[in-house]
């Protein structure tokens, strides 16, 4: 059963290149059924080694792939419990994916083997055993985002791709300068020596202080963490809702569980959980409130289940291990359910725009309810799941005694925000739309709908309080942590919950009454973060900077030949003015000597004009002669 | 008669025979020259499977007098970096040849041309005396001058003219350098042994003039800028199998700059630094090119152009790693830029414009599956061997130049991005205009396909030429120390 880890995300990978060569009636199905195979596998895989007892082992085994005497790089797998565990929970949503995905209104056929691919990219990259490997799945989610979201459009779409493009592979180069950095400062790229590198004793600090920073760059980016979140919005828009789902639960989820599985170097290098701590925040932060006040469903929906990716990091940065891990599964899954009802809401409004989802409520009543027992479940609300992680959160962050308890507070108190925001705002209206046909969710799309908000409910008490769970997301190398009792945080818990899930609520009323200086706050703030907080403007100064870098790279070619000859012309031009100049000054032997210099460069010029490469030839040709002459004297 | 031998004598037999070949008649010269690359191929496997793979010494050698004189000789032989590098190009010449276009109504001439290409492009690589290196390398230009005027004529002379003029200037420089080695050497011979160890007995400085004439060389072929003017224009106007040809024979460079780091440690230590920045600065020009050029011929030449900077790096740098990579590199970059001006050609035969051309994956299905690997490998992306290579000689660059690997990387960053970029633009759209277009033909995807499967089998098995390679990239090094 080893070899099973191994080969999964090559069943994605070899359904999705079945799936793409096949009929496209019969992708659908197809799809459907490699995703359930996939799951099957990852089920019988999990529960044999559960009940061998061998889960929480770390399995390590692979084969070379580069082969040099002072340099190996084997292709092969790291899986520990958390590996185990995320396995089933990306395979599910895989498999919830393409339920979802069969009812789904027809798309491109390259989208089902684009969802399979990246699906299979997702599961790799969370058992790989080195960095390279890493990178080569990293590499397959970029061409899975490609193949979803390439279609025909105008200049805009084509911009918009290249932004996706960018984003996504500037994340896969980052994690390779970790790699090349890793095997350059540490010696290895394979994480079980790594992990054996920080075991043995006093670990390189300054060396894994610069590793962990590329790590992290290539996390923030590859999550859609700001400011790199353009992506990743765009990719949601673009991609269709499963995809879309897909891409914020699988996606951020196997990148923002990097940190959590490279966890003992992260704790052995000086000052990169503080930083990852500090970053995470403020990412989760503008995140939250980019999401807010997000004019379309899907970004909305994306940058809200960055935000809460981006808690689960900052948390793992203050050394909360075992409730942001637990944290991030919990994430995972509500993403995938609020993609999907922002897809069936989408569908129905014929348009991911707020603005067009007026009333959407008295045509979508069980849609909205699934809507707000997720945005509830992310806010943190008891008794669903999210609050199983978030308080465990804030319980183990106020036992610490540190700053991380009031900064971890705020942040979840907007990460509530933009949930509850992206909820209310779906459904605010009280005019139904003027349509002739309410339009009704196939019951293939209401399954996985079901099933998660099902799972929104039960999923957090239940893995709360199953011990194997609790094994599997805490290490051996992780000591346990004291907690405080809930009791003496629910108070300020309370407030944090009410402060950002409740202000949406009370806008969404009509905010009658809201005190005017309050108002003044927040109307820039929102516009601030309309415009993501000023990336908008960046990414526009940066596209326009590349687009003038290129026209002037046109003009530079033609401007150096010109410079050249303006060159050769003067070149030529100073031994005739050496000439006139010792004419005039009555240096009639000075003169003499100057004008078959001017002769001579007067003739080269006129080489040079006419066969400008000619001259060149000559030149070397002379350069080459004097070389052997110095040589042989 | 040895193998080594034999690899440069049947192409000029190749071409003699076109000679023969009755005027006008397109079949018969075509199968002439078929069977000639098939042949060259076939050696150069049994190469392969003769050569020792855990030798790092020259293997399946001849040496014949040629001017006993002045101690030149007729002395071949392969190591394991060479055999890779004319397996590759015998396969990419044989692909050419099956290309059923290009030949422009003058098929004995244009494989003529293109045998003697062969010729010298074997030459290059199985010389073992460096006359013999130098006079092939400077052979090398003359063919790629007559196939880049094949289709212009006389009309445009001078455009033609740019490579021969930097390949014969900067060449002159490599034999005046090889020249004063000659000098130096005490048994007075051209034998790459004895040049070897009059390499080594120079004073640093020497050495670094030495080995910037034979830089200079490598990088007019790769080419690196100041040299790179005639690459985009010559791509463009030649047909493309000679092109696709012609450059492959890039590789040439990162195969002079890696013997030439080995006969000269000092002046390859002592130029690291300036020649490093130029290659990175390099990579990063030619991708910024690749990005703004406006003809999928010129964009392939660019993006190719920044690979061979990166693999130039890789393979001056001193590591064994950096060298092994530019060499597997080269081998698939090489192969997959080639097919990709194939693929190129095959689109302009069926679109007036071929930036018009779109939703190509609807209508050239198996079109769209090589253009798609072919690009993955020169974007340098897994599992290619062009992954493979950059991967390598990135992780041998890293340790000891941090920032020129960093730069390396950008450049394939913005490659990668250009393809991507040009597989939506081409495969997906507006997929009227792409239903009427016919799919390649088998002939033209006969001469693709084996391109496409070398670059990917090298990716996913590297180990069958790194088994080869890197004992004789070794070696080298064990020379240099």
């Amino acid at each position: 059963m080893r070899g099973v880890l191994f080969f999964l995300p090559f069943v994605c990978v070899s359904g999705a290149l079945l799936i793409a060569v096949m009929k496209t009636s019969a992708r659908r199905a197809w799809a459907a059924i490699a995703s359930c195979g996939v799951l099957f596998l990852a089920a019988l895989w999990f529960f044999k080694a559960a009940a061998e007892g061998s889960l929480q082992l770390p399995l390590v085994s692979g084969f070379s792939w580069f082969d040099l005497p002072y340099f190996e790089t084997a292709a092969g797998i790291y899986a520990d419990g958390f590996s185990a565990a995320a396995v089933l929970a990306v395979a599910s949503c895989g498999f919830l994916c393409a339920l979802y995905a069969a009812g789904e209104a027809p798309r491109r056929g390259g989208a089902f083997a684009a969802r399979t691919l990246f699906s299979g990219a997702a599961l790799g990259a969370l058992v790989a055993g080195n960095l390279l490997w890493l990178f080569v799945f990293w590499q397959m989610q970029t061409l899975a985002v490609f193949l979803a979201c390439a279609r025909a459009e105008n200049a805009d779409g084509g911009r918009e791709l290249q932004t996706i493009l960018a984003g996504s592979l500037a994340a896969d180069f980052a994690l390779l300068a970790a790699a090349l950095y890793a095997l350059s400062a540490l010696g290895t790229v394979r994480l079980a020596q790594l992990f054996e590198l920080c075991s043995r004793g006093p670990a390189p600090s300054r060396e894994l202080s610069v590793f962990c920073a590329l790590v992290m760059a290539a996390v923030f980016i590859k999550s859609g963490q700001f400011p790199f979140s353009r992506w990743l919005k765009s990719a949601a828009e673009r991609g269709g809702p499963a995809f879309a789902a897909l891409l914020v639960s699988a996606g951020i989820f196997s990148a923002a569980s990097l940190p959590a599985r490279l966890y003992p170097l992260f704790a052995a290098a000086g000052g990169a959980r503080l930083a990852l701590f500090a970053a995470a925040s403020a990412s989760a932060a503008l995140c939250a409130v980019s999401a807010a006040t997000a004019k379309n469903v899907y970004s909305a929906a994306a940058l809200a289940a960055a935000a809460q990716a981006a808690l689960a990091l900052g948390a793992l940065g203050a050394g909360i291990y075992a409730p942001a891990v637990f944290h991030l599964f919990n994430c995972a899954l509500l993403a995938a359910l609020l993609m999907f009802c922002a897809g069936a809401l989408s569908a129905a409004a014929g348009s991911p725009r707020f603005a067009e989802m007026s009333g959407l409520k008295f045509t979508m009543p069980v849609t909205q309810l699934f809507f707000i027992v997720c945005a509830l479940a992310l806010c943190g609300l008891p008794p669903l799941s999210g609050f199983y992680s978030l308080s465990k959160i804030i319980a183990v962050t106020a036992a610490s005694e540190t700053a991380a308890y009031p900064v971890l507070l705020a942040v979840a108190a907007l990460c509530a925000l933009s949930a509850a925001s992206v909820g209310a705002r779906a459904f605010r209206g009280n005019i139904p739309p003027a349509r002739e046909t309410a339009y009704q969710t196939p019951p293939a799309m209401h399954a996985p709908m079901v099933f998660l908000a099902v799972a929104a409910f039960f999923s957090g008490w239940a893995l709360s309080h199953n011990r194997l769970f609790s094994l599997l997301v805490t290490p051996p190398q992780v000591p346990a942590q004291d907690e405080l009792p809930f009791l003496p945080v629910v108070l300020p818990y309370a407030l944090a919950l009410a402060a950002g899930a409740g202000l949406p609520l009370y806008l969404l009323t009509g905010g009658h009454g809201l005190p005017s200086g309050v108002r003044r706050v927040l109307e820039p703030l929102a516009g601030l973060a309309a415009g993501g907080f000023g990336s908008d403007v960046a990414v526009a100064a940066v596209d326009g900077g590349v687009a003038r870098g290129m026209k002037a790279l046109g003009l530079l070619e033609s401007e150096i030949s010109a410079a050249f000859a303006r060159g050769a012309a003067f070149a030529a031009a100073a031994p005739r003015l050496a000439v006139s100049a010792a004419t005039a000054a009555g240096r009639e032997f000075a003169a003499a000597l100057a004008r078959p210099l001017a002769a001579l460069g007067n003739s080269a010029y006129e080489i040079y004009r006419a066969q400008p490469q000619t001259a060149f030839a000559v030149s070397a040709l002379a350069a080459a002669c004097m070389a052997v002459y110095a040589v042989f004297r | 008669m040895s193998l080594s031998f034999l690899v440069v004598v049947v192409p000029v037999l190749g071409a003699a025979c076109q000679t023969l070949a009755p005027a006008g008649s397109l079949r018969a010269a075509r199968g002439c020259a078929a069977a000639f690359a098939a042949l060259e191929l076939a050696l150069c496997a049994l190469a392969a499977l003769l050569f020792d793979r855990y030798d790092p010494a020259v293997q399946l050698a001849t040496a014949r007098p040629w001017i006993d004189t002045l101690g030149i000789g007729f002395r071949t032989g392969f190591d394991g970096v060479s055999l890779w590098l004319l397996f590759a190009g015998a396969l990419v010449a044989l692909c050419c040849v099956l290309y059923p276009r290009g030949m422009e109504g003058r098929p004995r001439e244009y494989y003529f041309w293109l045998f003697l290409l062969e010729a010298a492009f074997a030459g290059i690589l199985v010389s073992r005396d460096m006359f013999l290196l130098g006079a092939f390398w400077i052979a090398y230009a003359v063919p790629v001058y007559f196939l880049e005027g094949l289709r212009e004529g006389e009309q445009d002379g001078a455009a033609a003219s740019g490579h021969l003029i930097y390949s014969v200037a900067t060449s002159a420089l490599m034999m005046a350098a090889i020249t004063a080695l000659y000098t130096l050497a005490k048994a007075r011979s051209f034998s790459a042994r004895d040049i070897f160890q009059a390499g080594a007995s120079l004073s640093g400085g020497a050495q670094c003039w030495i080995f910037a004439a034979f830089m200079a060389a490598a990088a007019a072929r790769a080419p690196l800028p100041p040299f790179h003017s005639w690459l985009g224009g010559s791509l463009r106007r030649a047909p493309a199998s000679g092109a696709a040809i012609f450059g492959f024979g890039a590789i040439t460079g990162v195969y002079l700059a890696l013997k030439a780091a080995a006969v000269l440690p000092g002046g390859a230590f002592g130029l690291s630094w300036p020649l490093l920045t130029l290659c990175a600065a390099s990579a990063l020009y030619c991708a910024a090119l690749a990005v703004s050029a406006e003809e999928m011929q010129t964009a392939v030449a660019w993006s190719g152009a920044a690979f061979s900077a990166v693999l130039l790096a890789g393979a001056v740098s001193g590591s064994v790693t950096a060298r092994a990579g530019a060499v597997l590199g080269a081998c698939c970059a090489g192969a997959a830029a080639a097919a990709l001006l194939l693929l190129g050609d095959a689109l302009r035969q069926r679109f007036q414009n071929p930036l018009s051309a779109r939703g190509l994956l609807q209508s050239m299905p198996v079109f769209s599956a090589l253009f798609i690997v072919c690009a993955a490998s020169l974007a340098a992306l897994p599992p290619t061997g062009g992954f493979a290579g950059v991967y390598l000689a990135l992780a041998g660059l890293f340790p000891g130049y941090p920032w020129h690997a960093a730069a390396g990387m950008a450049a394939v960053l913005a490659v990668a991005l250009l393809a991507a970029l040009a597989c939506r633009r081409l495969l997906w759209g507006d997929f009227d205009a792409g239903l009427q277009t016919p799919d390649i033909r088998p002939l033209e995807a006969a001469a693709i396909v084996p391109l496409a499967v070398f670059t990917v089998l090298c990716g996913i098995y590297p180990k069958l030429l790194l088994d080869y390679i890197v004992p004789a990239v070794t070696e080298l090094e064990r020379l240099l120390n």
